[in-house]
């Protein structure tokens, strides 16, 4: 029994450096693609290696390393390492510490932090790393944008307001105010100061606003503001309820049902992604409310906003009527653009002119099975939005953009219109 | 007929490999030097991995900021385990303690308040975990489930949507020296009150035998408290560098730091069931263990979808050769 459980012991050991060898191995083999490009088409000799750090696992971060390794990487001779899902400025913190160790050059933070910009971006600089975010300037850290960090490529983030006015945009076109109508905004994390949020509920409420030419008696940043959730009494009468937080907290999913059980509310505007969340509940509702909700909301590419969008209610309409998507690689290869032409000593391409050195990327709005359809079939492999002329279009020592205009400009041209006429169907 | 004598060497049972395995594994030592063996094998496993690199200032000092909160909660949280008691609420204790300490800074802008109001906070947060079991007998286990909540909760309210900054600074200025010397202090303190005093024996033989301990005249109440007092101190004192780590105070501070402490001391090769053979430094061993781990994965060039397999699998295999697996039912001895 000793002999034997000895044997096992030797044998599981064996196994865990077997394991660690063959993905260290693995680890090697990555470095190996990527060092096989080097005489290819990459215009420099010095290789760099980039971190990325990943707030969450999914089929966005899934996408991201797809389009990093395999195309960015062997284009421009760089290496990419991928963090874990990193929950709190601690592990934030860490990482740069074990990327840096590991000889990253370069971080691309995909981890929210407003609030403590200046401690990564200063800890990065201690490292030796260029720094760039997933989000904006704003009270938060504003000084850390002030103070012009040479390490410090700025931001990247989604174009808020105009992300907003694409829900106002379909609600002025599609909503008959000569009906009876009763709207529940669902205004998640804007009541934390989420941006996207926030920019989105301000507009469903503006359009409302416009619609029934409509006089909240509070304000509309009280509204969406508020933590709890919250009647948009006004002067025309119309029912309307700000509903805050998300599915992933207690008791959200119940309280938004149940709102909607009144019968008071025909229109579900949801400012947070929960398409995958509340589709079912919804459907069961107009079913055993015989009432027919018409819901637009900010979503995501994937199964759930397909089966939302491709399903039919019981009254025959889409789930969803509008939802708003947006492009891995585009977001992928600003972030990308800008740590690049730092660490290439094009550093003054990132500052904007006015110092908030924020670039912006445009969300899409989707509307129908066949435009999903289409547009799904865009970001992937081999068939990506942000191809290599795309990405040559921001780096100055490709021939790209000079300054920062450009560099946004050249962004802004991607639209919709020109992506289907390279990409098609 | 002849009788052949027999030497004291030939008269001994044979033993087997298992057999002499088996009185290797139960040598009072072995706690102690297993855990660090496999701590330095794997140390050098990645010197070797990584060409050396793992072995310049850069990656110490990041192995030893990384592990060093859960370290030390580990280190004072060990007091409770060996008790035979578990508490998996530090983590929520030090985020309330965290939370408090950076309300007091910014209503008076002074780091010293900041200090002593956390490590007092985590101390009496501590106390009152004890209370509810030395004095309404609620089990600790329970009064832990409890006391997440409703620390996680304050945590929210206090802080709301945006983290309460602390001077960034301030905080890098104090985040070396004063982190090396107040750790220092209190792992040697802590070292000398387990292993060297009444007070760790009598820790010890409450999570041995409780009865036992409470029939030889210990006082059961009072030793709780202690455990539960140096704990506090180690709690308090995590929080301290937790603050100073990241310059602010997030309302999801402390989250499930409590498993994380939990982990550290089944890796450094200490039961969370307490006994006689409990010491106060393996959740310090665990935890560099853990960030040895992460951090040479990651140099390696191992992606971040395969590092918690192997992780895993490493700290299975770890557990198995640090486990006795008696063949009568579970005791305390089992991991």
């Amino acid at each position: 029994m000793s002999l034997k459980n000895l044997m096992k012991k030797a044998l599981s050991f064996g196994l865990a450096a077997a394991m660690l060898t063959a993905c260290s191995g693995g680890g090697s083999a990555s470095g190996g693609e990527s060092g096989g490009s080097e005489g290819g088409s990459s215009a420099s000799d010095q290789k760099y290696k980039i971190g990325i750090l990943e707030v969450q696992l999914n089929d966005e971060s899934t996408n991201r390393a797809e389009y990093f390794r395999n195309y960015i990487g062997p284009e421009y001779n760089v290496e990419f390492m991928f963090s874990e899902a990193i929950s709190d400025l601690d592990a934030a913190l860490s990482f740069l510490e074990n990327a840096a160790d590991a000889g990253c050059d370069a971080i691309i933070n995909y981890y929210p932090v407003k609030d403590n910009t200046e401690q990564l971006v200063q800890k990065a600089a201690e490292l030796g790393m260029v720094f760039v975010e997933n989000g904006g300037r704003g009270k938060a850290n504003d000084d850390t944008y002030a103070a012009k960090y040479d390490n410090f490529a700025g931001g990247f983030q989604a174009d808020q307001p105009n992300t907003g006015a694409l829900f106002k945009k379909w609600m002025e076109e599609n909503i008959d105010t000569s009906g009876e109508h009763g709207y529940l905004i669902a205004t998640g994390g804007a009541y934390q100061g989420n941006d996207q949020q926030t920019q989105i509920s301000a507009n469903m409420l503006s359009a409302l606003e416009e619609l029934y030419g409509l006089k909240f008696d509070l304000t509309k940043e009280e509204l969406y503001q508020s933590s709890s959730p919250i009647d948009g009494t006004n002067d025309k009468g119309i029912e309307v309820y700000c509903y805050p937080g998300t599915p992933t907290a207690n008791g959200w999913l119940e309280g938004l049902t149940a709102a909607l059980q009144t019968g008071k509310y025909d229109y579900i505007l949801t400012a947070p992604n929960v398409i995958g969340s509340i589709g079912t509940a919804v459907n069961e509702l107009e079913t055993a409310m015989n009432k027919d909700f018409t819901w637009i909301g900010f979503g995501t590419f994937g199964d759930a906003l397909k089966t939302a969008i491709s399903t039919k209610d019981s009254f025959g309409n889409q789930t969803v009527a509008m939802s708003t998507v947006k492009f891995t690689s585009i977001v992928s290869a600003m972030a990308f653009a800008k740590v690049y032409n730092t660490l290439t000593g094009h550093h003054d391409v990132n500052l904007v002119s006015d110092g908030t050195s924020v670039n912006l990327f445009r969300m899409n709005a989707v509307t129908s099975p066949e435009q999903l359809e289409a547009m799904s079939s865009w970001d992937q492999p081999d068939r990506w939005v942000a191809d290599i002329d795309f990405v040559n279009s921001m780096i100055t020592e490709r021939g790209g953009a000079t300054t920062n205009e450009e560099f946004q400009n050249n962004i802004y041209k991607l639209d919709y219109d020109a992506i289907y006429a390279r990409l098609g169907k | 007929m002849t009788v052949k004598d027999l030497s004291n060497e030939e008269r001994a049972p044979k033993l087997t490999l298992g057999d002499r395995i088996n009185i290797i594994k139960n040598h009072r030592f072995f706690p102690i030097i297993f855990p660090l063996t496999m701590l330095v094998v794997l140390f050098f496993l990645f010197v070797a991995l990584t060409g050396g690199k793992f072995l310049s200032t850069t990656v110490i000092k990041g192995i030893f900021n990384q592990s060093l909160i859960i370290g030390t909660l580990a280190t004072g949280v060990a007091f409770i385990y060996t008790t035979g008691n578990v508490d998996f609420s530090v983590g929520s204790v030090m985020g309330l303690a965290c939370v408090i300490g950076a309300l007091v800074y910014q209503s008076t802008g002074s780091m010293v308040l900041l200090i002593i109001v956390t490590i007092i906070c985590g101390i009496l947060l501590m106390m009152v975990n004890c209370t509810m079991g030395v004095t309404f007998h609620i089990m600790p286990a329970m009064v832990a489930i409890v006391a997440q909540s409703i620390y996680s909760a304050l945590c929210q309210t206090l802080v709301g949507a945006n983290p309460l900054k602390v001077d960034f600074k301030t905080c890098q200025a104090l985040e070396g020296n004063l982190r090396y010397v107040l750790f220092g202090a209190y792992f040697i303190a802590c070292l000398i009150l387990y292993h060297r005093t009444e007070i760790g024996r009598k820790l010890r033989f409450i999570g041995g035998n409780e009865n036992c301990a409470v029939q030889t005249g210990i006082n059961k109440s009072k030793t709780l408290y202690l455990a539960f007092l140096f704990a506090g101190i180690g709690v308090g004192i995590a929080g301290v560098f937790q603050t100073l780590r990241t310059a602010n105070v997030a309302q999801n501070v402390g989250n499930g730091m409590g498993m994380n402490v939990m982990l550290a001391t089944v890796l450094g090769g200490m039961s969370i069931f307490g006994g006689t053979k409990s010491n106060c430094y393996a959740g310090l061993i665990g935890a560099i263990t853990v960030t040895i781990l992460d951090k040479g994965l990651l140099m390696m060039g191992v992606s971040s979808t395969m590092i918690q397999g192997v992780r895993g699998v490493i700290f299975l295999l770890l557990v198995f050769l640090n486990s006795e697996r008696p063949k009568t039912l579970p005791t305390k001895q089992q991991f």
